[in-house]
């Protein structure tokens, strides 16, 4: 083993203390955003926020989680090219010995069942779970680890899909986004405000794909390249507001924190449009490891959006409008 | 740093008597005390898909959470090291709760959503009184802050997080009353008003006459 690679214990270690991190600070952009709306804010959904503050001064006062849920435990691995990596470092092995634990240490609940059988092993593993999914960045330097706990509400009451075809068009798109937050955000059933990710085009697991993406790894705020689709983000983001769900379904101005689109080109005969909802809390927690073993921790991926990803095959497309 | 304090509300203890949950109104904010008990869908199952008794009296622990509870085995005994039960979604429960209101003699269902605006629950609560509570807001923290101990627990072989499990909570909440004995619904009044809004959002954004193409 060379001196300096990032190996095993270094990925184990990190990825320990991401967890916790995940489950116990509001990323930053999230803080920003709570500010923001709470201001907007009269009334009950007013005091909803009040009571957010207070449960993040005790959440950071008793090192307890903010939430409930620990949810789903989904990893995103960006491995620049360059990054010194041991080459036997087995990445699903070590993160699930992370996950295990996190579980025994109470950070985690152990929640991760076998969704027929219902057995659930108490470590929150099982088949194909941890998920981790892998990205690259040529001649990238780091090796970069976002841990998404996706909380069980947004996803049982904000995942939609809806196959559609080039006669439905951007119409079909709109209104499958807004029918579909106005239905599972009701009764705060998605704990909303919540950031909407939206995948369009490409297959049905494409779009699933970058609908995930959009929801849980762009922070809020952070507007896709290309012109016309930043554009459709804030219309949507305005239409969902106007439907008046307000902080966790008790009326209010804002119910939705951000919309996030990715794109893809498909097949000229497919409209696919997934949608991924991210709970308010927005659980998500990122490390930078550097060769030299020097760990960075953030609120959120840099490299996941990587522009080379985004434009591949067509650079041009990023700067045209439609 | 907390200078923020919790809203007034009505104090129940369990057990809850019929009268006490008969004066609660869509809206009021309550606060619970007592043996809470938290079941999620494994237990549910096994009562009434497989149907074995619920080990515990629940007409005197009469007050059902549908909850994650953060456990932990220290040594033989069971802590709650990080929090108290939190409330989860009750609507996806919509199969068996309005029987477990029944068989159960519950008088309160807790859940984040209160259940919703679900009729089947709304018509159960008003026939064998009951009420169902959800979450006020985002204060699952304060939620789960408010449990001194874990009582009891049973079937955990249905799995820690699926198992039953008894708290003394003292003053839990706030949760709103959603569901009351009289057929009223907290969330009804605010779903009519989403749906007249998003009629709206339609027309602004020329769709109320789009209709996808049937495939």
């Amino acid at each position: 083993l060379v001196k300096g690679m990032i190996d095993s214990d270094l990925l184990y270690e990190t990825a320990v203390e991401l967890l916790g991190r995940s489950m116990l600070e509001i990323p930053s952009d999230a803080l920003k955003a709570y500010r923001r709306v709470h201001r907007m804010e009269k009334d009950s959904a007013k005091s909803v926020y009040d009571f957010l503050w207070m449960c993040r001064d005790i959440t950071r006062k008793e090192g307890r989680p903010l939430c409930g849920d620990s949810g789903t435990l989904c990893f995103f691995l960006t491995i620049g090219t360059r990054a010194q990596i041991d080459p036997e470092l087995d990445y699903y092995k070590t993160l699930a010995r992370a996950v295990r634990k996190a579980t025994g240490d109470g950070v985690l609940q152990a929640k991760i069942a076998d969704p027929i059988t219902r057995e659930n092993l108490g470590t929150n593993c099982g088949i194909n779970m941890p998920s981790v999914e892998f990205n690259f960045v040529t001649n990238g330097k780091l090796l970069e680890v976002t841990v998404v706990p996706k909380g069980g509400g947004a996803e049982i009451f904000g995942s939609n899909f809806r196959m559609m075809v080039a006669a439905d068009g951007l119409k079909g798109v709109k209104k499958f986004v807004v029918d579909s937050v106005a239905k599972g955000c009701k009764n705060g059933k998605t704990c909303p405000p919540c950031i909407f990710g939206i995948g369009i085009g490409g297959t049905s697991a494409i779009a699933a794909k970058h609908a995930m993406a959009a929801a849980t790894l762009r922070p809020i705020g952070a507007r896709h390249p290309v012109r016309w689709i930043a554009k459709l983000e804030r219309e949507l983001t305005d239409a969902i507001n106007a439907l008046g769900i307000g902080p966790m379904g008790h009326s209010g101005s804002v119910t939705a924190l951000d919309v996030h689109i990715e794109y893809s080109w498909g097949h000229p005969s497919l409209l696919p449009v997934a949608i991924v909802t991210q709970c308010f809390v927005a659980h998500r927690a990122t490390a930078q490891i550097a060769s030299r073993g020097q760990v960075h921790f953030r609120s959120y991926p840099e490299f996941w959006f990587a522009e080379e990803r985004r434009s591949h095959l067509h650079p041009s497309s990023l700067s045209g409008d439609q | 740093m907390v200078s923020r304090r919790l809203p007034k509300g009505v104090e129940l203890t369990i057990p809850l008597t019929k009268g006490s949950i008969e004066r609660l109104q869509p809206g009021d904010v309550v606060y619970i005390t007592g043996d809470v008990w938290s079941c999620r869908e494994n237990f549910f199952i096994r009562t009434f898909d497989e149907n074995q008794e619920p080990p515990i009296d629940t007409t005197r622990r009469n007050v059902m959470m549908v909850a994650s509870p953060y456990v932990a085995r220290r040594g033989k005994t069971w802590i709650a090291p990080v929090s108290g039960p939190i409330p989860t979604t009750g609507i996806r429960y919509a199969k068996w709760v309005p029987r477990a209101i029944e068989h159960m003699k519950l008088r309160a269902v807790v859940s984040k959503d209160g259940m919703g605006t679900h009729k089947e629950t709304i018509a159960t609560c008003r026939r064998f009184g009951c009420v169902t509570l959800a979450v006020f807001g985002f204060p699952p923290k304060v939620i789960g802050r408010t449990c001194n101990s874990i009582r009891e627990v049973h079937w955990l072989d249905l799995g820690a997080t699926e198992a039953l499990w008894v708290f003394d909570v003292k003053r839990q909440g706030p949760f709103i009353v959603n569901i009351d004995t009289h057929s009223n619904c907290y969330f009804e009044a605010l779903s009519q008003k989403i749906d007249a809004n998003l009629m709206q959002v339609h027309e602004r954004m020329a769709l109320a006459d789009f209709r996808y193409t049937e495939i």
